[in-house]
């Protein structure tokens, strides 16, 4: 009992809790000096206008979408990784994706279902990370989802693209038009999540890790030049 | 009143906190780690000691007994790294001799034994799947063109069958294999087996060689998109024969015995059943052209025919009254 009694009182002093529980005193301060950091200005997030706070956030997934058109700084997109706008990117292509299961002749039309749509974006990219993961790559898991969510902007705009093409009546020209497109906005994607990616990997290794990367954009962009109305 | 209560919440408060950073590093973590040692270091004795063993593991080359790798949790990702542990040009040689059958050479031993991995077989079970998806549909696309007034359209679930075919193939087959193997075996005759290296294969050695053996049909689904019949089943002969005479020799050692014939007739025959299921469901062109146009044929004649068949009733009934 003792001895408890003598480590009770350290461990009060080493956690600094030497303060009566039953009156706590100090001052209640939101967004310190140490937090911003990184070029941010000070601020306190906690009285601006929620147009402020929104207008922020959404300035930092644009500029990762610039980073991923633009894949000149290799940083950039891995400082602060964020979801929405993988999120954002994946459900625009699922929604057009997406085969209609009851059109008027009553034929399915033999595209990808939403989810599945959904879940080749999602599990496919977590399938990728892991495998660098495992590979030996350091680079945290959420990091690599982003990047490579971020990454399928360049396809998303290839459907874009496609989709606008496909509203006219359709040649061999036409075909010859989106097959180039998509194939620029694979390379596109391909190569710019390389450049993020591509360091995090061991020097024996770096084709093992980037072949499902490969792997994962050519599947994609096959749905988007597969889409036909 | 409010003070006790204090004091004692207080405290209960506070022996809540001490047990658990006092306990762990203390005594229950420190008594863990020596019993980690410990094991390590008995084991490591008996292989010193018995002298028999431990030539053994040399002349086998298992450097990772030796070494005694440290035991990683089961739920962390660093336990599976041990499976993926390849170089590239490593998982280039192996898929490059997955495809040759070498006389001499035993691909099992000289390349899967040393260290089986499983990145190899996933990667190539995946890709398998999307190639044959993709061919598959351009195989469709080419035959379909032909024909003016059929409007073609991509079959996305594709991918859904060829991936229950091929993952149930790469991980069905080899645990069957394994099964077999290990419970028809000799009574362990330990010594013997293991100098002879004819020792049972484990189940990831299994798997890896299983996985490496698919590689071939990914270039081959891209061939057979080429519209020409014989050269179509000719090439599902020699993927077949190539990769299965990879399979075979590599196997031979470990299935040699009474049931040799049984064994060979088995793999070689799920490996040309696998590429001719492939073929005949994903590539064959007659089945579905016949099919889908008369189907179309029967749902828009079937109104104008039993109109017709209507009025003729209509028509011949009265004649007949």
């Amino acid at each position: 009992m003792a001895t408890m009694e003598d480590t009770k009182l350290d461990m009060y002093d080493d956690a600094m809790y030497a303060v009566d529980p039953q009156n706590v005193e100090g001052e209640l301060t939101v967004g310190t000096k140490q937090k911003a950091n990184l070029g941010e200005p000070e601020f306190n997030t906690l009285d601006e206008p929620i147009r402020d706070t929104i207008l922020r956030d959404l300035r930092a997934v644009g500029k990762k979408f610039y980073h991923v058109l633009y894949p000149k700084e290799k940083k950039s997109l891995l400082k602060e990784w964020d979801l929405w706008g993988p999120l954002v990117l994946c459900t625009f292509m699922a929604m057009i994706l997406q085969g209609s299961s009851d059109t008027a002749d009553n034929f399915n039309d033999g595209g990808p279902e939403f989810a599945e749509v959904f879940v080749i974006v999602w599990i496919g990219s977590m399938i990728v990370t892991l495998n660098s993961k495992l590979l030996g790559g350091n680079i945290s898991f959420f990091q690599s989802v982003c990047v490579l969510g971020y990454c399928l902007l360049p396809t998303t705009i290839a459907l874009i693209l496609c989709r606008i093409i496909l509203m006219v009546q359709q040649t061999t020209f036409l075909f010859i038009l989106r097959f180039i497109i998509t194939v620029i906005g694979f390379i596109w994607a391909t190569y710019a999540s390389m450049a993020f990616l591509g360091d995090s990997q061991p020097v024996g290794r770096k084709a093992l890790a980037v072949y499902p990367i490969f792997l994962f954009y050519f599947i994609i962009s096959w749905l988007i030049i597969s889409h036909s109305t | 009143m409010e003070g006790d209560r204090g004091t004692s919440g207080d405290s209960q408060f506070i022996s809540f906190q001490d047990f658990s950073p006092i306990n762990h590093p203390g005594s229950g973590g420190q008594a863990q780690l020596d019993l980690g040692a410990s094991d390590h270091r008995n084991f490591g004795n008996i292989n010193n000691d018995s002298v028999g063993v431990g030539i053994i593991e040399d002349l086998h080359g298992m450097p990772d007994k030796t070494e005694a790798p440290p035991a990683r949790n089961f739920w962390t990702i660093e336990y599976y790294q041990k499976f993926f542990d390849v170089n590239t040009n490593d998982v280039v040689e192996r898929i490059k001799w997955s495809m040759i059958p070498h006389g001499v050479d035993n691909y099992w031993k000289t390349h899967i034994r040393p260290k089986p991995d499983l990145y190899g077989p996933f990667w190539i079970c995946v890709t398998l799947v999307f190639s044959i998806a993709i061919s598959g549909n351009m195989a469709n696309y080419l035959q379909t063109a032909n024909s003016r007034n059929y409007h073609w359209r991509y079959e996305f679930h594709l991918v859904s069958y060829a991936a229950t075919a091929i993952f149930l193939y790469a991980w069905i087959l080899p645990l069957a294999l394994w099964a077999v193997l290990k419970w028809t075996s000799s009574p362990p005759n330990m010594e013997e087996e293991l100098i002879e290296d004819n020792k049972v294969p484990g189940l990831l050695e299994l798997l890896c060689l299983y996985g490496y053996s698919l590689a071939i049909y990914i270039p081959v689904a891209f061939l057979w998109t080429v519209q020409i019949e014989w050269l179509r089943w000719s090439l599902v002969g020699i993927a077949a024969l190539l990769s299965g005479g990879v399979l075979l020799r590599s196997l031979s050692p470990v299935i040699a015995g009474k049931h040799k014939l049984i064994y060979i007739t088995v793999i070689l025959g799920m490996h040309l059943l696998l590429a001719a299921g492939f073929m005949l469901y994903f590539f064959h062109v007659p089945s579905k052209n016949v099919t889908i146009p008369i189907s179309a044929i029967v749902s828009t004649v079937q109104p104008t025919v039993s109109a017709a068949l209507n009025s003729m009733n209509n028509k011949t009934i009265p004649n007949v009254q």
